[in-house]
């Protein structure tokens, strides 16, 4: 036994200085960024900073956390999109810890050297969490992104005002839904769109891939009566009749069921959209075990439970589904291990990517 | 006319009176504006800083997507026409509050003014329910029979975005028009009379030219804010209905500034040149013609 002992002893010296040494090459690809050092989260006194979404600094969804550290103290600061939370924190608006961004924000970020990755050896609840989102983040060999939330992104159909439902996102183009949709006013979802009802490969597409698709969007505006900010504004539209077809989010599906419209959330041949936001953690964070002792209690079953109760949102955790309402879970589709598999979460993007996609979807409106 | 009569000490004092406004109009205006014009020459993309460069590419790639020249011309159209039919309707509401209102005058000048103690976003989301496909105009118009069906035009549409700002604008163009006219001598109107013109010919001869400056101040009031607005357009524009306003603003959400800027300096230049052209035909030299 001791010989084994010495001889792990051997390994992990050289695995420290191996590590020591791709630390020295700085970055130059390939080698692993360290972790921030920090105390053990048991010596950390806090407070813990956080820049997240208006409405999920609720003790629901930190309970665990706040059990096991209670004298820790939680500080947040809000944002309200993917675009201000990068800039709240790029330009210095912001000092947080943590922060919950999407994942199509992650790369981003990374570029921006603004984020660390995460040991996820620390984190007890990472081998329950979906594989497909987990993936998201995975930048080299390396993760920076913890998934929490998501949502599918598909369409909601009016029956009692269509009667072909669209079964693929191609069918939106069809004549006969002449102004009957309601488009989300959000760039990456209208490029994705088209690139996958056209059969082009999202996101790297070529400059002619770019063209196509802005054509194809300014074709669509024919059929497209409105262009949604606001999540109650689809949702209102919807219940009030004002549009047929909606490209929305599962939880929006749910509340217009729930407004009275005999409505089905489609399955499109080329597989829903997904958005999946979750937790990254600042590079300069003298808390970063404490944050990774937060994060595992966010992705734990219990918290998943609440945020897909009181929340309607899907949870990364696949065990959260089974403490969670039946019928939530199936008015929200979240145990439709198919769809899920075929579904098309949202991939980080480059700041040139968003840039482009931005720049066309700014010309289709103004068209 | 009276003329303009120096008082003692006056330009001292102006100056110290104005000195205040002066430096919050230089903090809060023109740097701001300074800022922004810099930001147009920073190349476009993405960017959370100023960096030291200057470069035309932004504009270069902005003003060649021929959509945002589009966009800028129905923007305009929408502007002329909002004021022109808010100046229109104002004029009736301001001749009655001067000449016949009498003594219920502040009553009723309140009652115009009344919709401006609810918030202006709330009286947008307010049309919705007015426009949409169930709303009250759609019923009131199947219950009389006029159609079978609901309109889907009044609401997200262009048509839905020149009603609802003509209604935000009616009662301030009203305030210049009004103001005017109550300082009309009306002994004008009388010699009109008494020299044998009927009411029509005294209002088209005498009234109406001399209540000129106002209407024309009433147009610009209503169009230059018009031109810029973007609120109105994404509560109930839909895809028909985006007005500059909504891509720059889209740019500025999307982190976009250099973009954004350039537009907003288009948009800028736009106003100045509709103004300038404005006061040309309108015959307005001094800012003293104008009373408002």
């Amino acid at each position: 036994m001791p010989k084994v002992l010495r001889l792990l002893a051997v390994l992990s010296a050289l695995a420290v200085v191996g590590a020591a040494c791709a630390e020295e090459g700085g970055g130059g690809g390939g080698g692993a960024a360290p972790f921030p050092s920090s105390p053990p989260a048991a010596e950390d006194a806090g407070p813990l900073r956080l820049l997240e979404w208006a409405g999920y600094e609720i003790p629901e969804f930190h309970g665990p956390f706040s059990e096991a550290y209670p004298d820790v103290k939680l500080e947040y600061q809000f944002a309200d999109a993917g675009s201000s939370f990068y800039q709240k924190v790029a330009t210095g608006g912001v000092e947080v810890d943590l922060a919950h961004p999407c994942s199509n924000w992650v790369q981003t970020w990374y570029d921006a050297g603004l984020i660390a990755p995460i040991d996820v050896s620390r984190l007890e609840h990472w081998s329950e969490l979906d594989p497909k989102m987990r993936e998201l983040g995975k930048i080299g060999d390396q993760y920076y992104f913890v998934p929490w939330d998501w949502g599918y992104e598909s369409l909601i159909v009016n029956t009692d005002m269509v009667k072909d439902v669209p079964q693929s996102w191609a069918d939106l183009w069809d004549p006969q839904y002449e102004g009957l949709i309601a488009m989300e006013d959000f760039s990456e979802g209208a490029v994705a769109m088209t690139a996958w009802a056209f059969d082009l490969p999202y996101p790297n597409l070529s400059d002619e891939d770019l063209q196509f698709i802005k054509d194809k969007l300014i074709e669509l505006k024919r059929n497209i009566k409105l262009f949604w900010a606001g999540s109650t504004d689809l949702v209102q539209a919807m219940v009030n009749g004002d549009v047929a077809i909606g490209y929305g989010w599962n939880d929006q599906f749910a509340k217009v069921v729930d407004g009275g419209v005999n409505a089905v959330y489609v399955d499109p041949e080329e597989g829903r959209g997904g958005w999946v936001c979750g937790f990254v953690v600042l590079k300069d964070t003298p808390h970063y075990d404490l944050a990774l002792k937060y994060i595992d209690s966010a992705i734990s079953p219990e918290v998943g439970k609440n945020a897909i109760d009181m929340y309607f949102l899907g949870h990364s955790n696949t065990k959260s589904v089974e403490l969670a309402d039946p019928k939530t879970v199936e008015t929200l589709g979240l145990l439709d291990t198919d769809v899920q598999a075929r579904t098309n979460f949202a991939v980080p993007l480059t700041a040139e990517q968003r840039d482009t996609f931005n720049q066309i979807w700014s010309e289709v409106l103004a068209a | 006319m009276a003329e303009t009569r120096r008082i003692p000490g006056g330009r001292r004092f102006g100056l110290i009176l104005s000195a205040a406004p002066a430096l919050w109009l230089l903090a809060f205006f023109v740097v701001p504006l300074g800022i922004l014009v810099a930001w147009s020459f920073q190349p476009p993309g993405i960017v959370a800083a100023l960096r030291p460069v200057l470069t035309l590419e932004a504009y270069r790639s902005t003003l060649s997507a021929g959509s945002y020249w589009r966009v800028l011309a129905r923007t305009g159209v929408i502007a002329l026409t909002v004021a022109a039919v808010a100046v229109a309707l104002a004029y009736p509401i301001a001749y009655a509050l001067a000449f016949a209102a009498r003594r219920r005058r502040s009553l009723l000048l309140t009652l115009a003014l009344l919709p401006f103690l609810t918030s202006y976003l709330l009286r947008i989301y307010a049309w919705r329910l007015m426009l949409g496909a169930k709303g009250v105009l759609n019923e009131l118009l199947q219950a009389i029979g006029l159609t079978h069906g609901p309109l889907g035009f009044f609401l997200y549409s262009r048509t839905a975005v020149v009603l609802v700002l003509i209604y935000v604008w009616v009662p301030w163009a009203a305030l210049p028009i009004f103001l005017r006219l109550d300082q009309m001598d009306r002994s004008l109107i009388e010699a009109a009379d008494d020299l044998g013109a009927d009411r029509l010919r005294a209002f088209l001869r005498v009234t109406l030219p001399l209540s000129m400056p106002g209407v024309f101040a009433a147009f610009f009031f209503v169009m230059i804010p018009t031109l810029g607005d973007f609120a109105t357009a994404s509560a109930v524009g839909g895809s028909g209905g985006q007005m500059i306003g909504n891509i720059i603003q889209q740019y500025l959400n999307s982190l976009s500034y250099p973009s954004g800027a350039v537009l907003s300096v288009l948009l800028l230049v736009t106003a100045l040149v509709a103004m300038t052209v404005g006061a040309r035909l309108s015959g307005i030299r001094d800012v003293g013609d104008v009373r408002v």
